[in-house]
């Protein structure tokens, strides 16, 4: 967006708000009767009008240029502070949308942490319930495992049971021996 | 173009831009968000590594655990089954003595031999026999008895049977007048002194391959 007449506007940019300048005030004569045309031929829309309109812009610009400096500025004064006033609201507009933007940023990394551990703690519980999926496993093997060697002791203490009592009568002799001192 | 066009145009272009800044910052902070998920999935999968290594640890452990105190309880399991066992031998063999008491000349026999041994580990002299009510009765040759002992101590011995209604399945009592020194050869006390002995042989003879 150019703004002209607040930075590096061109003389023809700086002409163009003379004359609406001038139009709305219509000061000197001499210029209003260029001015009063080429502002009625813009505002007819049409293309002829407005090629008139160049010509006598052209010839307005040449008698613009007699005035002086003092008074040329004296008219343009006021639209400029208008725009200047708009310029500074646009600009407010933008340092607002600014400052929303960076409440919106400072809001996202607030969020961000939060969303950080949420997710970080979402995924620790994750691999810890994997862990005791892990740990269960085990468990469950092991302890299958136990039994096993349980219920082979129970078949072990059942097969010695067994054999012992085919021996018991040669315990009990020797036993007899030893308590009735014949060893 | 009039004044008032050029600063509609000049608001509306700054609102245009201070959307595109909204937007921007908006698209930014749904980028920050997103980013910060995906950085907390990724620090949390870098530990993922170590987690599991300590699951694996721990399941191990307990797996260990659980073993060693199933091997523990197999253990105990066949101890206190040949205990069991060997305990049930010795009853019997208890049962046995029983039965033999009843086999009077045999017994005897073993009684008096019993006496004789008692009498010669207290040294002869006078010396008081206990014994249960039944063999009260068994026709012991005292004289005899005297006479070995004297012979193997060296020094008089007198025997003397004491009723005092001993309490045993079988076997003798001997002791010194005095009743300082007592020598316990009741079968009870046999197995009591000896218990170890029999357990140790017992086990050779039943678990033995």
């Amino acid at each position: 967006m150019v703004y002209p007449l607040l930075a590096g506007a061109s003389q023809w940019e700086e002409c163009w708000f003379a004359f609406i300048q001038h139009e709305c005030r219509l000061v000197p004569e001499r210029e209003a009767n260029y001015g009063r045309k080429l502002f009625l031929a813009i505002f007819k829309e049409k293309l002829i009008n407005l090629i008139i309109s160049f010509f006598y812009l052209e010839k307005w610009l040449n008698m613009s240029q007699e005035i002086k400096p003092l008074k040329k500025g004296k008219k343009i004064i006021e639209p400029l502070e208008s725009i200047i006033e708009t310029e500074k609201q646009a600009i407010r507009i933008i340092e607002d949308a600014k400052a929303k933007a960076k409440k919106i940023i400072e809001d996202a990394k607030i969020k961000a942490q939060n969303e950080y551990n949420i997710a970080f703690q979402e995924t620790i519980f994750k691999i810890n319930e994997e862990a005791s999926l892990i740990i269960e496993e085990e468990k469950r093997k092991a302890d299958f495992e136990a039994k096993k060697i349980i219920k082979d002791t129970e078949d072990k203490i059942k097969d010695l049971r067994e054999k012992a009592s085919k021996k018991i009568d040669e315990a009990i002799k020797k036993m007899l021996s030893i308590i009735l001192m014949e060893e | 173009m009039t004044l008032e066009n050029l600063m509609n145009i000049i608001i509306e272009d700054a609102k245009k831009e201070a959307e595109n800044i909204i937007k921007e910052a908006n698209k930014n902070a749904e980028q920050i968000i997103e980013d910060s998920k995906k950085n907390a999935i990724s620090k949390a999968l870098e530990e993922e590594k170590n987690l599991i290594r300590k699951a694996k640890e721990e399941a191990e452990n307990i797996r260990n655990t659980i073993l060693s105190e199933a091997r523990i309880k197999s253990s105990w399991m066949i101890i206190n089954e040949k205990t069991k066992i060997i305990d049930e031998a010795i009853e019997k063999t208890k049962e046995k003595l029983k039965e033999f008491t009843k086999s009077k000349e045999k017994y005897t026999e073993i009684l008096s031999k019993l006496i004789i041994n008692a009498g010669i580990t207290l040294g002869g002299g006078e010396l008081e026999i206990l014994l249960n009510k039944q063999d009260i009765k068994l026709p012991l040759d005292i004289k005899n008895l005297e006479k070995i002992i004297e012979e193997k101590t060296g020094k008089k011995t007198t025997l003397k049977i004491i009723d005092e209604d001993l309490q045993t399945i079988g076997g003798v009592i001997l002791r010194t007048k005095d009743q300082k020194i007592i020598i316990n050869y009741t079968f009870e006390g046999l197995i009591e002194s000896h218990k170890r002995y029999l357990q140790k042989e017992a086990s050779k003879i039943l678990f033995s391959e």
